[in-house]
């Protein structure tokens, strides 16, 4: 098909948004420009039209192999990874001629991934999608973030105990990267939250993810009245930072987070339809911890499973922590997991 | 057409959205977003060079605005390596942004009402002062090894120095205030309200580094303009407490705080 075929470039912009890359989603418009992360949506009489034709990120847990084992882990680390760097390239391509805006690695670790600054540098001089990873920065260089210096949009930082995060911090602020940092919030963590994000800002952090735990532990959920108190104190943190940090909330908070200012009131996470997650085992998931996984070879199977199997994708994850599960599901939580 | 704009970029963590968005509305908007582009450019050439009077500076003074200064680290800007803001006028709103600048300064807001518009944002906005709560205390492994009194008379002094945090970068009229409480559990706990919060944290952390203890941070906004957020520090009882504060200079106040550690610390029991 012609790209003056597809519906939403049709719609008239204002100028300043018109370079800009676009998305229909149900009934507006996205714009989106992969080098800065501009987001504009546009809705209205002129947009009601539209309809979503694919997924807006594809999550990819490129490998599982890892340089940490972190206990609240997610991934399955039996799983090998069965990539190579041709394939992960082609589907990603496809993937992004089909409609697809940005691309998140993550695995595992995705430094650990053979040849992964190459296959970042060409995924940008080669397609239009936005590039992004999430690394424990260990395996991460001045060197090699030199080498896709200008090729990615952002990059997450996880913040774990044993990856000497204030040392990488300042590294990539040294090296002018745009980053941000992950950092699980968990009832062992709640009283050093303010501690911990001010340090970050100290430091040159701009932006902050603040991760619910998703999985078995109960020991890592955060209860229904302490989430109350957290929202309450993110929405503070958030206003006394405003001019230094941003404060970002992970979907999987759902309704404990309602108190927070949002740039958007959604009911949904986004999962399987926003987002998908495409594994190492080349598998997709509405999200990484969900237990549904089907296995596809090419882009085309990925949009035949997000177009057809909408109930699939669309279901709560089993893993206590979801937010499409009353009460997040956390009566499934045992006392201790490991 | 409605438009909403903001900045993110999506992570392997699933989505997140959050805050962002000033916009004003009139006819004016291509005429402001013009001005601003102006002066945006402007000020970031001036920020490579820093000399004079700045272009924002010049500006909220020909417009009858707030007066401007640069914080010390423009911190309140881009660095100079980087872009400077972009102002785009989109029918009738004016957008002003840039990538790892989250809120440029209180300037441009005080434009668009000037100029007959508005802005309208997300977040909550405070009106009141927020406050930082500072708790400092000694793990209770290092319980046996670590005078925590000492230790903490130690940390005020360096605190309320004349050129300590709790002494500059204040930011209203509002006295720091502090407690120690030297029954049961044993902690310091100091408050204020920081002109900029992440460089007097960052401060506070120099000095607290140099002592073997653990610190929390609670941050709150004040119930009021008025009332005292910090009272609850300023009670006496079982502690040493700034409570004449107000009408105390810092060089007094060591004092003070010298001759109640001596009290405290020679009956000390073993």
């Amino acid at each position: 098909m012609h790209e003056s075929s597809y519906p939403e470039n049709s719609i008239a912009v204002p100028d300043a948004l018109a370079h800009l890359r676009r998305f229909p989603l149900d009934g507006a418009l996205l714009l989106f420009d992969r080098d800065s992360g501009l987001n504009a949506f546009c809705e209205g009489s002129e947009t009601a039209h539209l309809k979503q034709a694919a997924p807006r990120v594809v999550q990819f847990g490129i490998t599982n192999s890892c340089n940490l084992a972190c206990t609240f882990c997610s991934r399955d680390l039996i799983a090998k990874s069965e990539w190579t760097l041709e394939q992960a390239f082609t589907i990603l391509a496809d993937l992004a001629q089909l409609g697809v805006l940005e691309v998140a690695f993550g695995g595992g670790e995705p430094w650990t991934f053979p040849k992964f600054a190459e296959l970042v540098c060409r995924l940008h001089d080669e397609t239009p999608l936005a590039v992004n990873f999430t690394t424990n920065g260990l395996a991460m260089t001045a060197e090699s973030l030199s080498a896709i210096r200008g090729k990615y949009g952002q990059l997450r930082l996880s913040l774990y105990e044993n990856n000497n995060w204030r040392f990488k911090i300042r590294q990539l602020v040294e090296s002018e990267a745009r980053f941000g940092v992950n950092y699980l919030v968990t009832p062992e963590r709640l009283p050093e939250l303010e501690r911990t994000v001010l340090e970050l800002a100290s430091l040159g952090c701009r932006d902050i993810l603040l991760l619910s735990y998703n999985g078995l532990d109960a020991a890592l959920h955060i209860d229904s009245t302490s989430a109350l108190g957290l929202a309450k104190r993110v929405a503070v943190l958030a206003n006394a930072l405003k001019n230094d940090c941003q404060i970002k909330l992970d979907v999987c908070w759902g309704e404990r987070m309602e108190d927070v200012p949002r740039l958007f009131k959604r009911n949904d996470c986004g999962a399987g339809r926003d987002f998908i997650v495409l594994t190492s085992d080349k598998k997709i998931q509405p999200c990484s911890f969900h237990e549904l996984k089907i296995g596809v070879e090419n882009a085309s199977d990925i949009m035949e499973i997000w177009r057809n199997k909408q109930n699939e994708l669309y279901a709560p994850a089993l893993l206590p922590g979801c937010a499409r599960t009353p009460g997040f599901g956390l009566e499934r939580a045992t006392t201790s997991a490991y | 057409m409605k438009i909403k704009i903001w900045n993110a970029f999506a992570s392997n963590n699933s989505g997140s959205y959050t805050i962002v968005g000033n916009f004003s509305t009139s006819q004016l908007a291509r005429d402001v977003a013009t001005e601003l582009t102006k002066l945006v450019e402007a000020h970031h050439k001036w920020i490579e060079a820093c000399e004079g009077t700045s272009p924002l500076s010049e500006f909220a003074k020909t417009n009858g605005l707030s007066s401007y200064t640069e914080t010390k680290y423009h911190d309140d800007w881009p660095e100079s390596f980087s872009t400077a803001p972009e102002v785009l006028a989109i029918d009738q709103q004016v957008f002003i942004h840039h990538p790892y600048v989250i809120t440029l300064p209180a300037l441009f807001g005080q434009y668009f009402y000037s100029r007959g518009g508005r802005v309208e944002i997300e977040l909550n906005h405070s009106h009141n002062p927020l406050v930082a709560s500072f708790s400092i205390y000694v793990h209770h492994e290092k319980k046996k090894t670590v005078d925590s009194t000492s230790t903490f008379a130690s940390i005020l002094r360096e605190l309320i120095a004349p050129d300590g945090p709790l002494s500059t970068g204040l930011a209203n009229e509002l006295a720091p205030a502090w407690k120690i409480e030297n029954s049961g559990f044993e902690k310091l706990t100091f408050g204020a309200c920081f002109e900029d919060l992440v460089k007097s944290f960052a401060a506070i952390e120099k000095i607290i580094a140099n002592y073997d203890v653990r610190s929390t941070v609670q941050l709150f906004e004040a119930p009021s303009e008025k009332a005292d957020p910090l009272l609850h520090l300023r009670q006496s009882g079982n502690t040493v407490n700034n409570s004449d504060t107000k009408t105390k200079n810092s060089e007094t106040l060591l004092d003070t705080i010298g001759s109640f550690f001596e009290s405290i610390i020679k009956p000390r029991k073993m």
